[in-house]
């Protein structure tokens, strides 16, 4: 009988948890849906299905020049946030200092504040900067990546961190022991078991600069404009299909990253 | 190989001793235990051996080179880890390697001293697996393999067994205790397992609160402990409190007269420790020097091998008294409250 009780209660679990991914995913289905539709004007049911809107994307000069600027971005700030990133877990993850708390605090902290708050922060910043000493930093390209360093930044500290605390300490103690000093236990001892940590992380911080808008918003120049505004943009004019063809090709990039960041190291450990 | 020896060594963190003044001298090839409860400063001191804790004052010698001071890769110690501590991403023979490689020893040489030293574990035919492949006694033989290839000054144990079951802990050790006289290895092994520590050591080192409470041989710290604390953490101990009246005799709580050696005094008398096997059931012979005391058994456990009897004595306190199972149905005979007198001989009470 308990038994009994047990499977029904289990089964309306998964009920639910089939639910909550079914509204989760809903919108998204939608998207991939409309791109298919042959109408210009989105209205159900679609009169046929064809591929026009994909070709119609790629030939819009903006969304291939925005997706560059995006990858460009993203793989810049990824890169610089993993040489500030990775050192700093380390600190955390294995030393006691005074501050570690604070400095734990502010490197986590842009996950908090709201992306249009520190874009617009990031933004007067700049403006002041360039007013004080006249370097120009609004609008370029290094302001932008400076921007999405801190929005990949957290991803980094908080994914690495992760997996060092999974890492036994004394794996070092025994490298230094057999005769490694400090720089070689890091290369050849900690970073390669830290490797999954660092790949997801890296991942996971571009996955969030390719598709930050918000930030970005303020910070883009003449002619640097990164495909999540290109699209802003479009859809201000345009309603027909391309968008969610444009839409559907960026999800799956996402998607293709974060499976594959999830194949180094769960996911679901940082969260 | 080394003698190794500490003069004076403190750690302190913040304001607290981890460890107090400890001097001690390990010979050549010698499997010292430091032993005692958490916190007892033995790990601090296997640390500091290691050069993985700085000593804050006195001196670490490794024969006559001061190493108070030298960084862990310089030190030449050979560490087996409670948690095995083996690199994940590395096959066992690599791991054994790592040591090797640091030392620039040449491919073919290090290849013949991995195999030399699998085989000694007798884990020859495991060098391509990863660690998580194994077994934890496979994972802590090939640590023991990776940390003896180096030929260490000092193969330092860090509690190597508390992660294996039971019967593995007895094979493992007995395999440390073979490698490590075969290879004439000056040793220490920290445990908190006081059966451990007399089970494998040339000598224990019994700490307490940072300090060292006695140094012995097993047999020394087991049947002459220095103190009340040795008595009560090595082995099982009887108590019995009272007041010692000089020259052998000794006053207990409910009024009887109890006799020991007196040389055996190490300092001022505060109680008698009687061992659970030394006391004998019934009255003490006719003539002999013997201790009797009498009291009512309040449990009766058997236990296998031997049978615990616990007996409340006159005076409120309890002792336990071990005998052998040796004659079946002996321990039957036992009920509780049922009176039982007791003896022992005065060379088994042991003035603490």
């Amino acid at each position: 009988m308990a038994s009994r009780v047990a499977t029904l209660r289990r089964q309306r679990l998964v009920v639910a948890a089939y639910a909550t991914f079914a509204v989760v995913l809903a919108p998204l289905a939608a998207v991939i849906w409309v791109s298919f539709f042959e109408d210009k004007i989105i209205g159900f049911p679609p009169s046929g299905y064809t591929l026009h809107w994909y070709a119609n994307a790629w030939r819009v000069d903006r969304f291939l020049q925005g997706f560059l600027l995006s990858l460009e971005v993203g793989v810049v700030a990824t890169s610089i946030s993993l040489v500030i990133g990775v050192p700093a877990a380390l600190a955390l993850a294995r030393s006691e200092f005074a501050g570690r708390e604070a400095v734990h605090a502010l490197l986590m902290s842009p996950m908090v504040v709201p992306g249009i708050v520190s874009g617009a922060a990031i933004y007067m910043f700049f403006i002041e900067v360039e007013v004080a000493s006249e370097l120009p930093l609004a609008g370029t390209l290094f302001g932008l990546v400076l921007a999405h360093t801190l929005i990949a930044l957290p991803w980094i500290v908080r994914l690495v961190t992760a997996s060092l605390v999974g890492v036994d300490r004394s794996l070092a103690e025994a490298a230094t022991s057999l005769g490694a000093t400090p720089r070689v236990t890091f290369f050849r001892i900690t970073l390669p078991v830290i490797r999954p940590g660092i790949v997801a992380g890296a991942m996971f911080s571009f996955v969030v600069s390719f598709g930050d808008l918000e930030k970005s918003l303020f910070l883009i120049g003449p002619g640097r404009t990164t495909l999540p505004i290109e699209m802003v943009n479009y859809l201000e004019w345009n309603i027909d299909p391309t968008i969610a063809a444009v839409a559907t090709v960026q999800t799956l990039m996402i998607g293709a990253a974060l499976a594959l960041s999830d194949r180094f190291f769960k996911l679901t450990r940082v969260f | 190989m080394a003698t190794i020896s500490l003069e004076g060594v403190d750690k302190k963190y913040g304001a607290s001793l981890a460890v107090d003044g400890l001097s001690l001298r390990i010979g050549q090839g010698e499997l010292v235990a430091l032993v005692g409860p958490s916190g007892c400063g033995k790990t601090t001191t296997l640390r500091m051996i290691a050069g993985l804790a700085e000593a804050s004052a006195g001196v670490i010698r490794f024969d006559d080179r001061d190493v108070t001071h030298l960084p862990t890769y310089h030190r030449n110690t050979g560490i087996v880890f409670q948690g095995y501590a083996l690199f994940p991403h590395m096959t066992v023979a690599d791991n054994v390697a790592f040591g090797l490689q640091m030392r620039r020893v040449g491919r073919s040489e290090a290849q013949r001293l991995v195999h030399e030293a699998l085989a000694m574990v007798r884990l020859e035919d495991y060098a391509e697996r990863l660690p998580r492949q194994l077994s934890g006694g496979q994972q802590q033989r090939v640590a023991l393999a990776r940390a003896i290839v180096i030929k260490p000054d000092v193969l330092l144990l860090d509690e190597p067994l508390s992660a294996l079951d039971a019967k593995l802990r007895v094979e493992v050790r007995t395999e440390i205790r073979r490698l490590q006289s075969s290879l004439n290895l000056t040793t220490i092994f920290v445990t908190h397992d006081q059966e451990e520590a007399v089970g494998i050591a040339d000598r224990i080192v019994v700490m307490n609160a940072g300090k060292v409470e006695q140094v012995g041989t097993p047999r020394e710290v087991y049947e002459r402990p220095a103190n009340r604390f040795v008595a009560s953490f090595i082995g099982l101990s009887n108590f019995i409190a009272g007041r010692d009246e000089g020259g052998g005799t000794f006053l207990s709580r409910a009024g009887e007269l109890l006799k020991y050696e007196p040389d055996r005094i190490r300092g001022p008398v505060e109680a008698l420790v009687i061992r659970p096997e030394m006391i004998e059931l019934g009255a003490a012979p006719a003539g002999s020097q013997c201790n009797e005391l009498a009291g009512s058994i309040d449990t009766v456990t058997y236990l296998g091998p031997l049978t615990d009897l616990e007996l409340l004595l006159d005076s409120g306190e309890k002792i336990h008294i071990h005998r052998s199972n040796r004659t079946p149905g002996y321990v039957e005979q036992f009920r509780r409250g049922e009176r039982l007198v007791v003896h022992w001989p005065p060379s088994a009470s042991l003035p603490v």
